[in-house]
């Protein structure tokens, strides 16, 4: 602790002074006190007191010094090292270190002091680095700034230059104050000279002249400008630069300089001079080669050009000569006033395809102008124009001005004047090829409206001899020929004439014969090309001419290998065909051929198509087909009866549309695999029993057979369906189906007592009385099953028309007998009371009697079974007319509405037949019966009231009985 | 003592029914009237009812119907005795509720045994 802080060693010394002079007065007191205590006096003791006091402040005296003196040395050295550091610092030496003596204040300030030196020297060091660094680029910029050829100049703002690069030094021949490159002694310095003195060779600034000066600019704006200013160079050359001037800004963004960079761009300003010169010829000639290949019209173009290039040389007036086909006179094109070849400018022109211009004529050199005195002409130029093979002519300008033409217009009139001539040129060319398109144009048009006629006419001809002749006629016209013909080739090498048409008024009456192996025609037909006769006169006579003739063309007819025949052209002149008129007569020929062969086709197409058509309508079966897409193409007859619908409501509509092909007796849709007709659309053939759903619901079953439809070349084309109608053998295979269970029905219950009572019996589960009534049972359910199968017989037998028709008087007194008999026990148990009346007009009436009386017995049963006891049944049998009626009634139990039109049907039991025994067979037997006669059954009836069953027959009498058969 | 409702319209089947089922100790209540089935059905409290299909007024088929929708007598077993004998009406009749199907013919015998059989395994 006493060696950190120099208080406390000052403290320290204190306390050891202090002990060192303390003690021994303390203990020198005592001894001096003790010594008077023992008798001492007190004077005594205060000389001993101070005598060792004095001895005492000695030594402390000389011990205080001692102490004193080493605490100064202690403090003395590290002062002296400090100030040694101090010192060298001064001096510049920053690598000074000081060892610390002690651990007090001193020692911590002279850490701190070694501290600040090391910083000191790397502060120092660091500057220096940075100074270097600026040294460096602020020499590098010198060098990049002398390095730029252009001229750089910084300058303040009293518009004195600062500051300049090497360029400036060299170009001004000023001094450089620098001393650098481009000195010359004895020159005023560049450096503080104005800067328009420097950069414009100008004594006073350039916006005092009202140019713009990019220095000024920028001190206004503090932003960069650029312009380009011309001014004069050294020996007065005019110098064109490109200025930049860029602001220079302190911290704070004020402009204080501004560097400007003066670029020469006086060789660029040249070039760019000349480039636009050229440019402008090139426009101008541009410009004519433009009109001169946009026209055909030469006189248009020759104007236009004229008009150009007088507004272009600012002429008054221009004009073209052209050379005329001799080459001895000049022809002016716009005003046709013409000049000897010779003499004159645009003769000259002509002559040496030179360009010849006039600057300025005097009145003397007027005269030799070609456009005479009185035209005020001063100056002119004529251009020659130049063709392929040669000068075509001379272009003029005139004007009434002197004008001198620069080698520049020279120029672009001497390539005008190339460009004239070529254009000229072509547009003669084109002329001519216009002309000769024209004539070819017309020719073919002509060909083209003969060969249309000639196709038409075949085409829309009905009757192919007729058609002949028309074409025939056509190509006489056409040929102005004086007889045509045309001759059939019969596949026996024979020629027939087919065809003539002569100018003379005499026919010729050829032979069948004439046209043999010298003939015009049979050569053609041998060669099959066509032969010409242009003069018959000049032939060697292998070629018999016809009478009156001169020439003759004859051409083959034929498709392919196969000769149909040949037609010819006689004129009584001679004549040439041309290439094109052989061809001509060729493509005649041609559609000749095709439309012969046609007719030929159609007849026996037409033959064809009628036999299909009568077949197709003939067949009993329903027959339709369609397209691929299902649309009913053709119907026949059968389908449209079958069907009911007419073909016009068939054809052209979708077939799911009108025919809905179903299951046979169900709902669901025939459709994709499923349809025979879809399938056949797809190349299978199939058959299928169905039923069709026409527009209006209407069910009918049909049995249906579909193939697909192809054609010759083998595309599908669609499909063909036929059906047969069906639904009556349906219906028939229904009712038997239903009959056979009906009847399996009727026959079961019966059977149960028959087979249930029976097992009973054997078994012998019952007996006495019980036995009895089964027995009795047993044989009525034997009985009705019987009574069931004989009825069924007979009506089976009426219905099928096997039934034999046993013709005779019928006696009704013996059936009214035969019925009180068989019911007498019967009406006697229910005290019934029957009454029976016949009509006289009735008795003659003639039928089968067993019919009648079976008819009337079922009748009478029914009244007797379906009423309760003291009923009353009236039988009535009278003549009405030319019918016979039979009524029976009674006032029985009658008949619930719900039943009466259920009353024939075969077993149908209504709501009594609880209550009785029965087949329920009689009433259709009754009915089939009267029907037999060619009568009806009608039931009348009140429930509880009673019923009357009438029937009527047609009075039969033995003549009109044979009659019905 | 068991208990069967027998309708039929045919009254030599009720009778035969009767004599066979009787005498194998079966209480048989008989009917023709079909449109009174019902009321008796719920009176009487069968332990099965014999029905024949084809019968005026009520068919048996409706009856079994009605039967099977009466929440009251809806488990009482029902045989259709008929001489509809086509495998459609079969079908039917099965659809309908009926435990079981007999068509006729019938063998007394036969049906006693069916009968039986279904009292005895209530």
């Amino acid at each position: 602790m006493f060696r950190n802080k120099l208080i406390y060693r000052l403290f320290l010394i204190l306390l050891v002074f202090a002990a060192a002079s303390i003690f021994p007065i303390v203990f020198a007191t005592r001894r001096e006190m003790k010594e008077l205590m023992e008798g001492i006096n007190v004077l005594q003791v205060r000389e001993h007191i101070f005598n060792s006091l004095i001895t005492i402040s000695f030594y402390v005296f000389i011990l205080a010094f001692l102490l004193s003196l080493f605490f100064s040395r202690k403090l003395l050295l590290p002062v002296r090292e400090l100030h040694r550091g101090a010192m060298s610092i001064r001096d510049g030496k920053l690598d000074v270190t000081l060892s610390p003596s002690s651990r007090d204040e001193l020692g911590e300030v002279i850490e701190v002091f070694n501290e600040m030196a090391s910083s000191l020297k790397g502060k120092t060091k660091e500057l220096e680095r940075k100074n270097r660094e600026i040294m460096e680029s602020r020499d590098f910029l010198e060098i990049i700034m002398d390095s730029i050829e252009d001229e750089i100049l910084i300058i303040d703002r009293d518009y004195r230059v600062v500051r300049a690069n090497k360029a400036v030094f060299e170009k001004s021949h000023r001094e450089n104050t620098l001393g650098g490159p481009g000195f010359t002694e004895g020159t005023p310095s560049v450096i503080g000279e104005y800067c328009h003195v420097i950069s414009h060779k100008m004594s006073r600034p350039c916006f005092l002249s009202g140019d713009e000066c990019p220095v000024k600019e920028v001190f206004a704006t503090g932003k960069t400008s650029r312009t380009i200013h011309q001014h004069g160079g050294i020996d007065d050359e005019q110098v064109v630069h490109e200025i930049l001037a860029c602001p220079i800004k302190d911290a704070q963004g004020n402009v204080i300089n501004v560097i400007e960079l003066l670029r020469n761009v006086t060789e660029v300003k040249l070039y760019e001079a000349a480039l636009a010169l050229k440019n402008r010829e090139l426009t101008a000639i541009n410009s004519i080669a433009a009109i001169l290949s946009h026209s055909l019209d030469s006189g248009a173009t020759i104007r236009n050009v004229v008009k150009k290039l007088a507004a272009m040389l600012d002429m008054d007036d221009g004009g073209i000569f052209i050379v005329d086909k001799d080459r001895k006179e000049l022809v002016c094109s716009l005003t046709g006033r013409r000049l000897p070849l010779g003499g004159n400018i645009p003769s000259r022109a002509v002559e040496t395809g030179t360009l010849h211009t006039i600057d300025n004529v005097g009145e003397e050199g007027k005269m030799a102008l070609p456009w005479g005195p009185g035209a005020d002409i001063r100056s002119c130029c004529c251009i020659p124009l130049k063709g392929r093979e040669g000068i075509l002519g001379s272009l003029y300008l005139l004007s009434c001005r002197p004008r001198v033409f620069s080698a520049e217009e020279k120029r672009i009139l001497t390539s005008v004047g190339d460009m004239a001539g070529i254009a000229l040129e072509n547009t003669r060319l084109y002329d001519r090829i216009n002309a000769l398109y024209e004539y070819q144009r017309g020719r073919r048009r002509q060909e083209h409206d003969s060969l249309l006629s000639l196709s038409s006419r075949l085409a829309s001809a009905s009757d192919i001899k007729g058609a002949i002749d028309v074409a025939l006629s056509l190509i006489a016209d056409s040929f102005k020929a004086d007889i045509a013909l045309l001759l059939e080739s019969d596949g026996n090498n024979r020629l027939i004439l087919r065809s003539i048409l002569s100018e003379y008024e005499d026919p010729l009456n050829l032979p069948d014969n004439y046209f043999g192996s010298d003939s015009v025609e049979r050569q053609a037909l041998e060669r099959k090309r066509p032969v010409v006769v242009p003069a018959f006169s000049h032939e060697s006579g292998s070629i018999r001419p016809l009478p009156l003739s001169e020439s003759a063309v004859s051409v083959p007819i034929s498709t392919g290998e196969k000769t149909l025949g040949v037609f010819s052209l006689y004129f009584k002149s001679p004549r040439e065909f041309r290439e094109e008129d052989i061809h001509f007569l060729e493509i005649t020929s041609s559609i000749l051929a095709v439309a012969i062969e046609r007719s030929e086709f159609y007849e026996k197409m037409l033959a064809e198509k009628m036999l299909a058509g009568i077949v197709f309508e003939s067949i009993s079966d329903g027959l339709y087909t369609v397209d691929t897409d299902c649309v009913i193409t053709s119907v026949n007859r059968a389908a449209e009866m079958i069907l009911g619908i007419p073909a016009a409501d068939l054809i052209g509509r979708k077939c799911k549309e009108v025919i809905i092909h179903k299951e046979t007796g169900g709902e669901r849709m025939l459709c994709g695999s499923e349809c025979p007709l879809s399938s056949a659309i797809r190349g299978v053939t199939s058959t299928k029993d169905m039923d069709y759903i026409d527009p209006s619901g209407r069910r009918i079953s049909v049995s249906v057979s579909c193939a697909p439809l192809i054609n010759v070349d083998g595309t599908l084309i669609g499909a063909v369906e036929v059906f047969r109608d069906i639904t009556k053998e349906k219906e028939i295979d229904r009712m038997k189906t239903e009959f056979v269970t009906t009847v399996s029905h009727e026959f079961r219950t019966p059977l149960s007592a028959i087979i249930g009572m029976t097992e009973m019996l054997i078994e012998r589960e019952v007996d006495g009385d019980r036995a009895r009534e089964y027995i009795e049972t047993i044989q009525n359910e034997g009985k009705r099953l019987s009574d069931m199968v004989s009825d069924l017989l007979d009506i089976s037998r009426i219905e099928s028309g096997e039934e034999i028709f046993r013709e005779g008087s019928v006696d009704f007194n013996e059936i009214f007998d035969d019925i009180k008999k068989t019911f007498s026990d019967i009406i006697g148990k229910k005290n019934i009371q029957m009454e029976t009346r016949l009509a006289g007009e009735a008795r003659g009436f003639r039928g089968d009697h067993e019919k009648v009386k079976q008819l009337l017995l079922n009748l009478v049963s029914n009244s007797i079974n379906y009423s309760d006891k003291n009923c009353m049944i009236d039988v009535d049998i009278r003549a009405e007319g030319q019918t016979l009626k039979m009524e029976v009634a009674d006032t029985g139990w009658g008949i619930p509405d719900d039943d009466l039109p259920l009353l024939t049907r075969k077993f149908f039991r209504g709501k009594h037949g609880l209550k009785t025994k029965g087949t329920g067979l009689g009433l259709s037997l009754c009915k089939d019966i009267a029907a037999l006669h060619g009568g009806t059954l009608r039931v009348r009836s009140r429930l509880g009231r009673g019923t009357i069953v009438t029937v009527d027959f047609p009075l039969r009498k033995t003549e009109n009985l044979k009659d019905n058969g | 003592m068991s208990k069967v409702v027998v309708i039929d319209d045919e009254p030599f089947i009720l009778m035969m029914i009767e004599d066979k089922l009787k005498k194998a100790g079966i209480h048989v209540v008989t009917l023709r009237e079909s449109r009174d089935a019902l009321s008796v059905i719920r009176r009487e409290k069968p332990d099965l009812v014999i029905l024949d299909w084809m019968m005026p007024e009520v068919s048996g088929i409706d009856i079994c119907r009605m039967v099977k929708a009466d929440a009251e007598i809806k488990e009482t077993p029902v045989f259709l005795l008929t001489a509809k004998g086509q495998d459609a009406d079969k079908q039917i009749g099965l659809q309908c509720g009926a435990s079981m199907y007999i068509t006729k013919p019938f063998s007394p015998k036969a049906l006693l045994e069916i009968v039986s059989k279904v009292i005895d395994g209530k």
